[in-house]
């Protein structure tokens, strides 16, 4: 029987969060698991890439059928984690369409967010953890070294992953329309809630350096002013820090405007005509709208962000065939090369099979014929055997690199000259 | 001359038209492999276009004895000055623009190329050429200056209305936009003024006067001495933003509406023909 590749796995598609959240599975978890499965004789190889979104379990094996159950048996019995997952249903995939679907993982073209960037260094990791895990794993290995290889030649070559799509990435992707860094940019941060910080972060990720935080509780302000090594000011501060600042981002809960239009008109003289960007991600709106009318400001609520996001994922999805066409690419060369590996062991125990014969034959007749005869007998039966190989051969690897040779081939080889007994005599032969 | 200047009618737009379609990639798809051919070969487009020169003045006279000379003379300005500004600032998005401009004018150039040149004896004296060369340079950069400002215009008006089309997402930030047109603003300044006061030296060796009453000779010394002033204001007052982009390009438009005027109203020994 050849070994086949298979993916068994959960994910947003499939199962809520609950149910994912009970799957997740740590470094060491995935490491014990692996250690157990390779002592199963049904399983070849075996990997596990788990995120928040997805646990797909990756296997090599010749006997597929127990595969769902084991994995089953394992959360339950061995993590007794008592998942009912007849609430449900892993899918899975086989072959080719097991290749694919890591591929379009490792291309966030099966994340919940379209494109989505991190998924690419998840599959990286759950590629070190198969390194680092005992046993050989070729297959597999490979197999993760391509899909971390089309992930990125999907981005590079792609715009699938490009414009932001969260309102905290987006206000940062507008502010690079202005500056084209942030280093020497203050940024005006109004409030210290969860939305403010997701910002300065995202802010801070792409070089800025100088935050002042204002925000009406000190003590959560002065906390996130620590975290960003920022300033704390108070609200009332606000018509004075608008002299000096490039960009404001205002998320907070207030009802009321924290921002007027007379503020901004006062400090522009101050700071001279400079352009300001305002983006106001707060409900209700904390920055007075009027504001807009003033030519220097370039004032964006969470409307328009939106706007800028559900753009973006139009643009990503109208880069989906020019994705697909990458994977169908890599998920081509990855076939030919697994397909040159089974047939690999094939010619090799087709090649000892005739070896064998020849030399059987040879065995007879050695005592009736003289030392010179014994010489050309073994001449012409290696020529023979060559020649009789050399067809089949040359067929197989043709087979294998036009991806036309499929498991059943191989199969009906492996029966005509009864490989698998040729291969446990070698097995045997080798202990 | 002429076999050796004939395939340099072919090879010239050939090349600026390679790069134009590189920095039109570069453009529409933030190619990094264009963005960095399209320079390279902006550059070897450059080089060809400076042998033409040679190969066209024998090292005699300054290569520009008719109209559709001037336009390759500022086909090779805007090329040149872009290619500075873009190694300068290391941003080329903008290069698409400029060179169509470089390319349409090399083109022009080209297809109406004058076999049969006559040399007006102005063109034999190096210091005239070196006046016309730096006066074309000069003026070339403040209308790139001036483009400059009008994309500055143009981005900050697409941002502000919350428009996110080609504008938007082809365009370099804003502030970008700025520094590079404020770079192309000194280079045309610098230009300018070294080509004025080599024309006021040539002048006053030929003529034994150093400002001739010329038309066009008064409004090129005005629009320089605005210019001075104009971009001494913009430190002094620290002018920047959509001001100053709108300075550049109102600027400009006035500078090119004079210098047409004056073309329509005299004619002077500026004109060779």
């Amino acid at each position: 029987m050849s070994e086949q590749l298979i993916v068994i796995g959960w994910s947003h598609k499939n199962a809520p969060v609950e149910f994912r959240d009970k799957l997740f599975l740590s470094k060491d978890e995935i490491q014990g698991l692996v250690k157990e499965a390779v002592q199963k004789d049904f399983i070849q190889e075996v990997t596990i890439l788990s995120t928040c979104n997805r646990t797909e379990f990756y296997f090599v094996s010749a006997n597929t059928s127990p595969l769902i159950s084991w994995v089953k048996e394992w959360y339950n019995d061995n993590l007794k984690r008592d998942i009912d997952f007849l609430q449900c249903e892993p899918y899975t995939h086989q072959g080719n369409e097991t290749i694919k679907q890591l591929f379009r993982v490792a291309s966030g073209m099966e994340s919940m967010m379209l494109g989505e960037n991190q998924i690419l260094s998840q599959v990286k990791t759950a590629h070190e953890h198969l390194l680092m895990s005992s046993g050989k794993t070729p297959s597999l290995n490979q197999l993760f070294r391509d899909a971390v290889s089309c992930g990125k030649a999907v981005r590079t070559d792609t715009d699938l992953c490009r414009g932001a799509v969260s309102i905290s990435l987006a206000a940062v992707e507008l502010a690079k329309r202005i500056y084209s860094s942030f280093q020497k940019q203050k940024i005006l941060l109004v409030g210290a809630g969860e939305s403010a910080e997701l910002t300065a972060k995202h802010f801070q990720e792409n070089g800025a350096t100088q935050f002042i935080i204002v925000n009406r509780s000190e003590e959560r302000g002065k906390r996130l002013a620590e975290k960003f090594s920022a300033e704390y000011a108070k609200l009332s501060e606000i018509p004075e820090l608008l002299k000096q600042v490039d960009i404001v981002v205002a998320a907070t809960h207030s009802k009321e405007y924290l921002i007027t239009i007379n503020q901004v008109n006062q400090a522009l003289n101050a700071r001279q005509y400079k352009n300001l960007l305002m983006i106001d991600i707060s409900t209700p709106r904390n920055i007075d709208t009027e504001i807009h009318k003033i030519q220097e400001v370039f004032l964006y609520d969470i409307d328009h962000l939106e706007d800028v996001i559900s753009e973006n994922l139009i643009k990503r999805k109208d880069e989906i065939p020019s994705a697909e066409r990458i994977i169908k690419e890599h998920s081509r060369k990855f076939i030919s090369w697994f397909k040159s590996l089974e047939v690999k062991p094939t010619i090799s125990l087709l090649t000892q099979y005739y070896e064998k014969i020849r030399l059987e034959e040879l065995h007879r007749y050695e005592h009736k014929v003289s030392e010179d005869e014994k010489n050309a007998m073994s001449k012409l039966s290696k020529g023979l055997v060559r020649k009789l190989l050399h067809y089949p051969i040359t067929h197989l690897k043709g087979l294998a690199d036009g991806q036309e040779l499929d498991p059943q081939t191989i199969d009906t080889i492996w029966r005509l000259y009864r490989l698998e007994e040729m291969k446990d005599s070698e097995v045997e032969k080798s202990e | 001359m002429q076999p050796l200047i004939q395939p340099f009618n072919v090879l010239l737009p050939m090349l600026y038209g390679i790069a134009l379609i590189y920095y039109g990639f570069y453009l529409r798809n933030g190619n990094e492999q264009s963005g960095k051919w399209a320079p390279n070969i902006l550059l070897s487009a450059l080089v060809v276009h400076l042998l033409y020169f040679i190969a066209r003045s024998n090292f005699q006279y300054f290569p520009i004895t008719n109209s559709f000379d001037s336009l390759s003379m500022v086909a090779f300005s805007i090329a040149m000055i872009h290619l500075i500004i873009e190694r300068t600032s290391g941003e080329g998005k903008t290069g698409f623009f400029f060179i169509s401009i470089a390319f349409v004018f090399q083109v022009s150039a080209s297809m109406f190329h004058v076999v049969d040149i006559h040399i007006h004896e102005l063109l034999t004296n190096p210091i005239f050429g070196i006046h016309v060369f730096f006066t074309l340079v000069g003026i070339s950069a403040l209308a790139i200056s001036a483009i400059y400002g009008l994309m500055y215009w143009m981005l900050a008006k697409q941002i502000k209305s919350h428009n996110m089309g080609i504008i938007y997402r082809g365009m370099p930030p804003l502030d970008q936009l700025e520094a590079m047109g404020r770079l192309s603003s000194i280079l045309g300044l610098v230009s300018l003024g070294l080509g004025l006061i080599m024309g006021h030296f040539y002048a006053y060796r030929v003529l034994g006067i150093l400002f001739p009453p010329d038309l066009k000779i008064i409004i090129n010394d005005v629009a320089w001495i605005f210019y001075l002033l104009g971009w001494a204001i913009v430190k002094i007052k620290n002018y920047n933003g959509l001001r100053l982009s709108k300075l550049a390009f109102w600027g400009f438009i006035a500078y090119a509406g004079a210098i047409m005027a004056a073309n329509f109203i005299s004619t002077s020994f500026h004109q060779f023909n």
